[in-house]
Order: C-alpha cells, then sequence, then structure tokens
C-alpha cells in the first residue's frame, strides 16, 4: 500500500461528501463514521456509483459499510486497487 | 368491469407505468424493458441492452416457448417480449396482458397480427386455447398488496398459479421473474415510501411462492440473482442521471426527484440482499387432482 495512494483516496472522499451532503471539508475527520455525516442508503448508492466511475472498478454500496469511515475505507481501495494493477 | 384480482388495482398500474412512454425511455433504454436483465461479469452499463435481450432469452428456454403455437406474457410491459417471441424465436402468437394504457397502446403500433395485447387483469383472463408456455417478468411484485397477511397473499399467488394451470396444456411449461422480500427482518426491510411510486405493491416472499404452487406446478429450478437487478438498476440510474434536465422537463422535479431517490433506493436493497430477485422454472403437474 503506498501512502501517496491512500492519501489521493482520502481527499477524494472528503471532497465528495462534503460535496454530496453540503458540508464543509474542514468538518469531515477521516476517523468518524460516514453515518455520522448523515450519510444514509441514497448517499451511499451515489458515492459508491462515484467511487466506481473513478476508480475504473466495480463497487457495490456494502463497501461504505464493511469500511464505515473515511480512512478504512481509503486503505482497502488503496491496497485492492494496487493489487490489481490499477493506478490511480 | 370491477376485477376480483388479489392484486394491484388498474388505477395503482397507471399511475405507475402511464406517467409517459418516453419518460421511461430516458432511463430504460430503447427497448423499454422494466425488469431485471442478466449481466455478464465485469459487463459495462452500457450493455444494458444486451443485459435485458439475454433475460428475455432465458425466459423463452426456461419455458420452452422456442417454435411454439401459442404464448401467454403476463403483464407484457412495453411487449419487448412479445416482439422477441414472434421475431425471433418463431412463436405464431404471443399474447400480452396489461392494465397499463400507455403501454398497450404502445404495443398496437407494432401493427404485428402475431402479437395480441388485451388491457385485462390475468384474474379477468378467459383465453378461448390453451397456452403452449407462459412467462411473466416483473409482474408478479403487483398480485399482493401491503394491507395482506401472509396467508392472503399466498391464496392470491395460489389463485394465479391455479388459472396458469387451467390455461396450459398438458405438458406446459412456465418461467417466473420477481423480486421479493429478501434475508432481512420486516423492520429491516428498504425504507422508502413504495406506494407513493408503486402503490398497492408487496413484495413475495419465496416461502409463499412454493407454497402455492404446490400439487399444481413443479419447481425446476430457482435462481436468486438479486446482483444483476443491482447491476440494472445501477445503470437505469446512470442513464436517469445523464437524461435529468430532460425528464424534469417531461414531469417536472418533484416526479424526477422521487424516481431518483427510488432508483436509489433499490441498488441499495439488491446490493445488501434487502430484497432479492428470483428466476423459477415450473412445470405444470398434468396429474394435479387441485
Amino acid at each position: 500500500m503506498t501512502i501517496k495512494n491512500v492519501e489521493v483516496i482520502e481527499n477524494w472522499l472528503i471532497s465528495k461528501i462534503s460535496e454530496l451532503l453540503e458540508l464543509n471539508p474542514d468538518q469531515i475527520d477521516v476517523k468518524k463514521p460516514f453515518t455520522s455525516y448523515g450519510v444514509d442508503s441514497v448517499t451511499a448508492v451515489a458515492l459508491s456509483g462515484d467511487l466506481e466511475e473513478w476508480l475504473g472498478r466495480r463497487l457495490t454500496v456494502t463497501v461504505v459499510f464493511d469500511y464505515p469511515d473515511i480512512e478504512s475505507l481509503a486503505g482497502y481501495l488503496a491496497e485492492s486497487t494496487h493489487s490489481k494493477g490499477l493506478t490511480i | 368491469m370491477i376485477s376480483s384480482s388479489p392484486g394491484a388495482s388498474a388505477q395503482a398500474i397507471q399511475k405507475h407505468y402511464d406517467i409517459g412512454n418516453e419518460f421511461y425511455r430516458l432511463w430504460l433504454g430503447d427497448s423499454l424493458v422494466y425488469s431485471s436483465g442478466i449481466w455478464k461479469p465485469n459487463e459495462s452499463y452500457d450493455a444494458l441492452e444486451l443485459a435485458q435481450i439475454r433475460k428475455l432469452d432465458y425466459h423463452v428456454n426456461q419455458a420452452r416457448a422456442a417454435g411454439a403455437k401459442k404464448i401467454l406474457d403476463v403483464g407484457c410491459g412495453w411487449g419487448s417480449l412479445l416482439k422477441r417471441l414472434v421475431e425471433n424465436h418463431g412463436c405464431d402468437e404471443a399474447v400480452g396482458l396489461t392494465l397499463s394504457n400507455e403501454q398497450a397502446h404502445y404495443i398496437s403500433t407494432f401493427q404485428n397480427p402475431k402479437i395480441k395485447v388485451l388491457i385485462e387483469n390475468w384474474a379477468d383472463h378467459k383465453p378461448q386455447d390453451n397456452y403452449d408456455a407462459i412467462i411473466s417478468i416483473g409482474a408478479f411484485e403487483h398480485f399482493a398488496r401491503p394491507d395482506y397477511s401472509s396467508e392472503e397473499k399466498t391464496a392470491g399467488y395460489r389463485k394465479f398459479f391455479l388459472s396458469c394451470h387451467k390455461w396450459l396444456k398438458r405438458g406446459g411449461w412456465m418461467s417466473l421473474q420477481t423480486a421479493s422480500q429478501g434475508k432481512f427482518s420486516e423492520k429491516d426491510k428498504v425504507i422508502f415510501p413504495l406506494n407513493e411510486i408503486l402503490p398497492e405493491t408487496e413484495l413475495p416472499r419465496l416461502a409463499e411462492i412454493v407454497e402455492s404452487t404446490e400439487r399444481i406446478f413443479e419447481i425446476v429450478k430457482i435462481r436468486n440473482d438479486r446482483m444483476d437487478y443491482a447491476q440494472t438498476f445501477r445503470a437505469w440510474l446512470k442513464n436517469f442521471k445523464t437524461n435529468r434536465k430532460i425528464a424534469i422537463q417531461m414531469v417536472g422535479k418533484e416526479i424526477v426527484d422521487l424516481y431518483d431517490h427510488y432508483l436509489h433506493v433499490f441498488v441499495f436493497a439488491f446490493e445488501t440482499g434487502r430484497n432479492d430477485l428470483l428466476r423459477i422454472t415450473l412445470r405444470r403437474i398434468d396429474e394435479s387432482k387441485v
């Protein structure tokens, strides 16, 4: 896992969540659960769909619940994207 | 005519399906198939039309309908299966039942003498001749209402299967596709005002379908392909987002927001297993004494 990839993904997630939920990016703590920001089933689908498009790999909404905060989700995606030989 | 159907009324069906064919075309695609396709692994959302054709052909094969004289499609939508049966599978006659005026009118524009569409509830259907096969895709979801008990639902489904048994020739097959309740309990069901968009609709449980076919049909195969429906809903959502501005011009922002929410919710429902997508192959029990 490369630190740069994790950082890139974290920053993307912060930007996307603040856009979807109309929050200030400074309000987002990467360790806090998505649900604490008000991410619900609809937002989770939108988030996973945009992630899918950005990463170019099939993702389902369950990834948002299996890795329920930005830090853990970014870590998982960086590792699994790297192992698939994809680049961000 | 007042129908004794146990499912959604004609008015309820029309509220959803008669909103406008061109609105539906924006996100369903040109084939206007409003049910789950069959996807190959890693297939792009752009392959939606192909996934739909694959689904239609799957059901034709499961129902042993290819080359048959007369096929019934219960809940025929905009007629894509009817067309496929007579144009690609050599069927002499394909009869479709729908409660939607818009869908029936659309099918009439095919002007194909082998295709017949009836604005009729299955409970009121009285064919003159028997069918070689029966297919029903994405209609069974409307065969029960939210206020029914499980016993009432099963009784209603049994009435449907008894009718199909009567309509089918000896040795006939059925192929059914329906969304169903999934692996979670009642309290964890998808929280969505389903009745705002699909009035008088309550999804079946697999156990209710199985019980309702006992001693009438042999269940030969059951598949749960919920990830197919998840991918189909994601493909529809992608088209919906692309055409959002046009959709608003057609039907207004309030309806567009409602459908946007509905599409998101059902991606969630099928990806998490709150709902399943059942494909069931059934063979008529000719010796049935029911």
